[in-house]
């Protein structure tokens, strides 16, 4: 839930990672972490598991500094991608303001996007969330592979699989080149402050 | 403040916030992640590359009203199908190795995540391609490879765990010859490692776990050979080491640990653990040793007792192979040869059962002589004293069943005590002359009144005693394999008066 405390004059935001195993959400985090100004990002947060899946989740605050007198701060979160960790990524969703969905791009991951995405959908809805009213902005990663012979699915597919309704934004990305890693993070960025002020000051008014 | 200049005021804040968020949230240097190990790796900025142009340009958000994360143009464009072409038109005739290799590279890691025919099929497709400039010993690895996948698609179950790491020993000395041309030894080396575990697999003759140990091995080679040497590796253990452990060494470049610095701490880290594992066997041995020698010679616990010994033996024999594989001195641990188990070692005659000292796992020596004609044998540690033994003092001992050691004087004033040993030496000779032992035959007390006898021989133990009456004076020998003899303890005389 993000904080918007007007006496101390913070604000607080928390955006998801979400995402089938092994699809790169934690690569993301890792590119911005890596590839950032140290005063703009915090310490990350990460269980290391030698280039093995997200145990729990990942956590890298970032800190925008002073804006018109406030604190603003956004927290970045993924969670574990396998399909058996339902419960942590119930528990790490609560409270989200924005999401990144990190679809990947192999054919052979279809079903599991589509699996996934479900997945994001229903336990937003248990939290009284809908899926078109949050931020959301979807990447799909892994795009370099299609210039290879391993069987990658087209933008197209992806679009139909998981966008078709929703028509929310989309960046093509190779998070382990840093290729659409810092696009994503802008636009959720951007979308969610709108999100979070719209939600509690304009709401007040 | 009113409505209007609060909204104001949040769109004011929105905004700059906005514009934070593009000023901050930008990549201060160019990095790249390794997949599979999450590896982060700074990138040195390269002149403008095509590839990246044409990839660049299919990163754009496809969402028309998304901020465009890289400009296009109709040149660039241009610039991309042109290249397309190139690369279609040279595919037809021979693929450039780099390019061939990355595909091979990237089929590989696809493979790694998934077995599936479709992967497969790529895979040896891409493996079928001719490719310009590889020698003859090289162009052997893609047909090696390409037979290996229809192995493995042919029994994905079962071939899969010694397949896999066979196909990236191939791609390994791919890697190595390609792009690594100063090494052309060591591509040589990493190929012939390769081309060795892929025929493995292909003539499929080979029972698949020694198939996939030699695998192993066979990898270890080959990342050796992309790393320093085993004798630079073990020139610098060496130091480290102090040159205790040489043979060492070379276990740690066969651990493949890669960049020498890390090697040399390794090798020290390596000795350190090996010298700490043998020091724990050896004091798990000597913890043993006591209780196996406890055990011994305790009636109903042969069975704890065989378990521990057998334990025992198994540590020593661990610890003195280890031992000797890193070329230190293997000092066994001393076990008291009491704990040898009487009817285990000394399948001893328990008075009465017909029984023979062992040769090798009995007592070191042993009082010898004859007793009826039949060689016998006693513990050292149970025999207090021996002496001639007169046919009267036979006769008397025999009558009341029990020998005084007071008879042992020789002269009113003499000692008893200088002249026994063992428990006996450590009592005063007022209680050594009060002491009686009783008189036992040797198949039994109803043989024991022969009166042929001219040696006694008294014996005691933990307050159990008895005095026996044999032919000869008893000699304290090292058992020998053509002397063998029945064992007398007071344990088997107590069981044969029972």
């Amino acid at each position: 839930m993000a904080l918007i405390d007007l006496s101390r004059k913070e604000v607080h935001c928390k955006i998801v990672y979400y995402g089938p195993g092994r699809g790169g959400k934690t690569t993301n985090l890792l590119y911005i972490y890596n590839a950032m100004n140290n005063g703009v990002r915090g310490k990350m947060l990460t269980i290391e598991t030698k280039g093995d899946r997200t145990l729990f989740f990942d956590l890298l605050p970032l800190n925008l500094g002073k804006v018109n007198g406030f604190d603003v701060r956004i927290q970045l979160y993924t969670v574990p991608g396998q399909t058996i960790y339902e419960a942590t990524r119930k528990l790490v969703l609560k409270g989200v303001d924005g999401v990144v969905f990190v679809a990947d791009s192999l054919r052979v991951r279809r079903e599991k996007n589509i699996e996934s995405f479900n997945d994001l959908k229903k336990n937003l809805t248990e939290y009284g969330l809908s899926i078109e009213e949050i931020p959301l902005v979807l990447q799909y990663n892994k795009r370099d592979l299609a210039n290879s012979a391993i069987p990658t699915l087209s933008v197209d597919e992806l679009e139909s699989d998981l966008n078709n309704e929703l028509k929310a934004i989309t960046f093509e990305a190779t998070a382990t080149k840093g290729i659409g890693v810092f696009e994503t993070l802008k636009e959720i960025s951007k979308n969610t402050i709108r999100y979070v002020v719209k939600k509690h000051l304009l709401a007040d008014i | 403040m009113d409505q209007k200049e609060k909204l104001n005021e949040i769109r004011v804040f929105t905004e700059e916030v906005e514009g934070t968020i593009d000023s901050l949230f930008n990549p201060a240097k160019k990095i790249e992640i390794d997949p599979v190990t999450n590896e982060v790796r700074e990138v040195m900025p390269e002149p403008v590359d095509e590839e990246a142009v044409e990839f660049e340009l299919e990163s754009a958000p496809s969402v028309s009203d998304a901020p465009s994360a890289e400009e296009s143009d109709s040149v660039e464009l241009d610039l991309t199908l042109e290249l397309e072409s190139e690369v279609d038109s040279s595919t037809e005739t021979t693929a450039p190795p780099e390019e061939w290799l990355r595909k091979i590279q990237e089929h590989m890691m696809t493979l790694e995540w998934e077995v599936t025919p479709e992967i497969i099929e790529n895979f040896s497709h891409t493996l079928k391609e001719p490719i310009t400039g590889l020698p003859e010993d090289i162009a052997v690895l893609p047909d090696l490879m390409v037979q290996a996948l229809s192995i493995l698609r042919s029994e994905t179950d079962n071939s899969a765990g010694s397949v896999l790491p066979a196909l990236k020993l191939g791609l390994q000395a791919l890697e190595k010859y390609i792009s690594d041309t100063d090494h052309e030894t060591k591509a040589a080396h990493a190929t012939e490692a390769a081309v060795k575990a892929l025929k493995k697999i292909v003539s499929g003759g080979q029972d698949s776990r020694e198939s996939e140990s030699e695998t192993t091995q066979a990898q270890e080679t080959v990342q050796t050979a992309g790393a320093p040497s085993a004798s630079d590796i073990q020139d610098h253990t060496a130091d480290l080491v102090a040159g205790d452990t040489p043979s060492l060494d070379l276990d740690e470049a066969s651990l493949g640990l890669t960049p020498a610095s890390e090697g040399m701490g390794a090798g020290t880290t390596l000795a350190e653990d090996i010298m700490e594992h043998l020091e724990v066997l050896r004091k798990s041995t000597e913890k043993i040793a006591p209780v196996e020698a406890l055990l011994a010679g305790r009636e109903g616990l042969e069975k704890l007792y065989k378990l521990l010994h057998g334990l025992r033996t198994d540590l020593e024999s661990e610890r003195k192979k280890l031992c000797q594989a890193v070329g230190v001195d293997f000092v066994p641990v001393q076990v008291e040869k009491s704990a040898v188990h009487p009817q285990q070692s000394a399948p001893a005659k328990a008075a009465g059962h017909e029984s023979h000292v062992p040769v090798n796992e009995g007592p070191e020596q042993l009082f010898i002589t004859h007793c009826d004609g039949v060689k016998v044998a006693f513990l050292p540690q149970e025999v207090c004293c021996h002496f001639k033994a007169s046919s009267k003092m036979i006769k008397k001992s025999l009558k009341n069943g029990s020998f005084a050691l007071a008879q042992l004087k020789k002269w009113p004033w003499s000692k008893i005590s200088k002249l026994v040993s063992g428990e006996l030496a450590s009592l005063d000779d007022k209680a050594l002359q009060k002491l009686t032992l009783p008189v036992k035959g040797f198949q039994g007390s109803e043989k024991a009144s022969s009166g042929e006898k001219r040696w006694g021989i008294a014996l005691f133990k933990n307050n159990r005693g008895a005095v026996l009456f044999v032919d000869d004076e008893p000699q304290l020998v090292a058992p020998s394999k053509d002397s063998e003899s029945e064992l007398i303890t007071l344990e088997s005389l107590s069981r044969s008066a029972a």
